[in-house]
C-alpha cells in the first residue's frame, strides 16, 4: 500500500513541489553566495525544507479533500505514515540538492567538507525531527488551521518562557538567567554524554532518540487523525 | 437473502444532533432509497458505513463484515459519491483518476474511459474548472470504475440536470441485472427513487420511521383529499401526517379502509407518492410540535 500512496502523494503535489524547489533553489543560490558559516547555512536549509515540507499536507485541507482521501481502501495510520516519509523524503532531497549547488556553483564560500561531518549533519537531523515531531502531527490532523495553532502557540510559548524567566531572573536580584541556564545544561549533557561514550555510540545513541522521537510523533499523529471526524 | 448492508443499533451523537439507534438492512442486488429531509440522518448514516465519523453505539456490517475490524476488504468494495465531491482543484481529472485507480484492484480502464466519454468529462480539465454537474458525473465515474458491489450515492442528482438524472438511473439499473451490486441511494428527489428503487428507508430527526420494500411502502400508505369540514379531532387520529390549506387538506393514512367507512365519499383517496409521504409525515412533526 505504501508506493500507492507515495505515488498518489507524487501526483498530487509534484507540481507544487517543483515550484518550492525553485524557489528553495534561488534561495540557496543567495545563501552560498552571502553565508559565511557552512552550519549556519545548512541548519538554515533544514529549516526552510522542514517547514515547505509541512506546508504541502496543508493543501488537502485547503480543497476539503481530506474525505476523498479517507475513502480509499486504505488505513489512516497508512496515511500517515507515507506523509511521514515523504516529507523526510523531501528533507533530504531538498538538502541534497542544496548540497550539490555547493559544489558546482563558482563563488561559494565554504567547502562541501565542512557540510558532511558527523555534528552537522546530526544537528540538521535533530532540527528537522524536532519541527516534524510538532508540526507533522497537527499539520495531518487538524489541516491549515493546526499550523496556525501550531504557529500561534509557539509565539504565545516563547513569550511566555520569555516572561518567566525574567521573572526569574529579578527573584534571583539578575544573578542568573534561567533559559540560558537551561540551554546551557541541555549542552553539557550532551557533551558530557559524548565524552562518557565513544564518538560512535554518541552518534548511535543519537540516531536511536532521533528515530524514536519521529516514531512517537508518527504514531500521535496517527492517533489524532484516526479520531478525526469527516 | 445475503446483505450488503446491515446498520445493527449504530448512534451517533454531534452537539445538537443525535442519531437515534439505527437497525436496517440492504439486502444483495437491491436498490435502496434513503429519504428525508435536509438534516435528518442521512449523510450521517453514509459517512458511518465509510467509517468517515465513527458511532457511538451499535455495529455496521458490510457484506458480513464488521467495518470498522474489515475497513480496507470492505472499503475496495465500495463506489463513494459525495453530494458535493471534493477533490484537489488544480488537479487535472486525469491525474485525479491515476490518483485513484491503482487502490482498486478491479479497476476497469475501459469502463472509466467509455463513462467519460458518455459524460463528456474534459480529462486534461483542472477540476475547479469544472461545473458542479460534471464534478458530479466525475465522481460517478470513479465509483462507477472501481469494480464496486456496493454503491453508497449521497444526493448525487441534486446538481445534475433532469435529461442526465434520466440517464443516470437508467444506468444504476442496468448496473444492477449483475444481480451483484447494490446502491444506497440518499435523496430528496423522491421521483428519482419511485422509478428504480427496491426498498425505501426514510428517516427523519435522527430517527429510523420505516424502512421497508417500496411497493409495501406504496401500497401501505394512501393520500386523502378532501374540505375543511370533514376534519374534526377524530378523523385527524386517522392520518399520518396532514396539510392544511384555504379550500381543503391533504392527509396521509396507513389506514385508508377506516378512512373510507368513516369519512365515506365526502373525500378522494389515491396512491400516494414518496413525495407525498415524506413531505406529509414532516407535517405531523410540525403539527406535534
Amino acid at each position: 500500500m505504501l508506493p500507492k500512496l507515495l505515488y498518489r502523494e507524487w501526483i498530487l503535489h509534484r507540481q507544487v513541489v517543483m515550484l518550492m524547489f525553485a524557489i528553495f533553489g534561488a534561495y540557496q543560490i543567495y545563501a552560498l553566495l552571502n553565508m559565511d558559516s557552512a552550519r549556519a547555512w545548512i541548519v538554515f536549509a533544514a529549516l526552510y525544507s522542514a517547514f515547505l515540507t509541512a506546508a504541502l499536507f496543508i493543501r488537502e485541507d485547503k480543497f476539503r479533500a481530506t474525505g476523498w482521501t479517507c475513502i480509499l481502501p486504505i488505513k489512516r495510520i497508512e496515511l500517515v505514515r507515507a506523509r511521514f516519509i515523504v516529507s523526510w523524503a523531501m528533507v533530504v532531497a531538498a538538502l541534497g540538492g542544496a548540497t550539490l549547488l555547493a559544489v558546482v556553483l563558482p563563488g561559494t564560500k565554504f567547502p562541501v567538507s565542512e557540510i558532511f561531518n558527523t555534528s552537522t549533519l546530526l544537528i540538521v537531523a535533530a532540527l528537522t525531527t524536532l519541527i516534524f515531531a510538532w508540526i507533522l502531527p497537527f499539520s495531518i490532523r487538524f489541516g491549515m488551521v493546526g499550523i496556525m495553532v501550531f504557529l500561534v502557540g509557539a509565539q504565545i510559548g516563547g513569550v511566555l518562557l520569555l516572561l518567566v524567566g525574567q521573572r526569574m531572573n529579578r527573584a534571583s536580584g539578575g544573578a542568573g538567567r534561567p533559559i540560558r541556564t537551561a540551554l546551557a545544561a541541555i549542552s553539557d549533557t550532551l557533551v558530557s554524554a559524548r565524552d562518557a561514550l565513544s564518538p560512535t555510540l554518541f552518534v548511535i545513541v543519537v540516531i536511536v532518540v532521533l528515530v524514536a522521537t519521529n516514531w512517537l510523533a508518527y504514531r500521535f499523529a496517527a492517533f489524532l487523525f484516526d479520531r478525526r471526524e469527516l | 437473502m445475503n446483505a450488503a448492508l446491515e446498520f445493527d443499533g449504530i448512534a451517533k451523537n454531534y452537539k445538537g444532533f443525535t442519531l437515534d439507534p439505527a437497525t436496517f438492512e440492504l439486502p444483495s442486488g437491491y436498490i435502496m432509497g434513503l429519504i428525508g429531509p435536509n438534516g435528518a440522518g442521512k449523510t450521517t448514516l453514509i459517512k458511518l458505513v465509510l467509517n468517515l465519523i465513527r458511532g457511538n453505539a451499535g455495529a455496521i456490517r458490510v457484506f458480513g463484515l464488521d467495518h470498522l475490524e474489515h475497513e480496507k476488504q470492505i472499503k475496495v468494495r465500495i463506489g463513494y459519491v459525495p453530494d458535493e465531491p471534493k477533490f484537489y482543484e488544480d488537479i487535472a481529472l486525469k491525474n485525479l483518476k491515476r490518483a485513484t485507480a491503482p487502490f482498486y484492484p478491479r479497476w476497469d480502464d475501459a469502463r472509466f474511459n467509455s463513462l467519460v466519454d458518455a459524460f463528456d468529462l474534459p480529462l486534461d480539465r483542472k477540476f475547479k474548472k469544472l461545473s458542479q454537474g460534471q464534478k458530479t458525473k466525475f465522481a460517478l465515474a470513479l465509483a462507477l470504475s472501481q469494480g464496486a458491489e456496493l454503491l453508497v450515492l449521497d444526493e448525487p442528482t441534486s446538481g445534475l440536470d433532469p435529461v442526465f438524472r434520466q440517464e443516470l438511473l437508467k444506468m444504476l439499473g442496468e448496473l444492477l441485472q449483475d444481480e451483484k451490486t447494490s446502491v444506497l441511494f440518499s435523496t430528496h428527489l423522491t421521483a428519482d427513487l419511485e422509478r428504480i428503487a427496491d426498498f425505501i428507508t426514510f428517516i427523519r430527526d435522527g430517527r429510523i420511521v420505516f424502512s421497508a420494500p417500496k411497493d409495501e411502502v406504496l401500497d401501505r400508505f394512501m393520500l386523502v383529499k378532501g374540505g375543511r369540514e370533514v376534519l374534526d379531532a377524530a378523523s385527524r387520529g386517522l392520518f399520518d401526517g396532514i396539510r392544511v390549506h384555504t379550500h381543503g387538506f391533504e392527509g396521509l393514512t396507513s389506514r385508508a379502509n377506516e378512512v373510507r367507512q368513516r369519512l365515506g365519499d365526502r373525500v378522494a383517496i389515491e396512491r400516494a407518492s414518496l413525495d407525498d409521504v415524506m413531505v406529509l409525515m414532516e407535517r405531523k412533526v410540525e403539527h406535534a410540535a
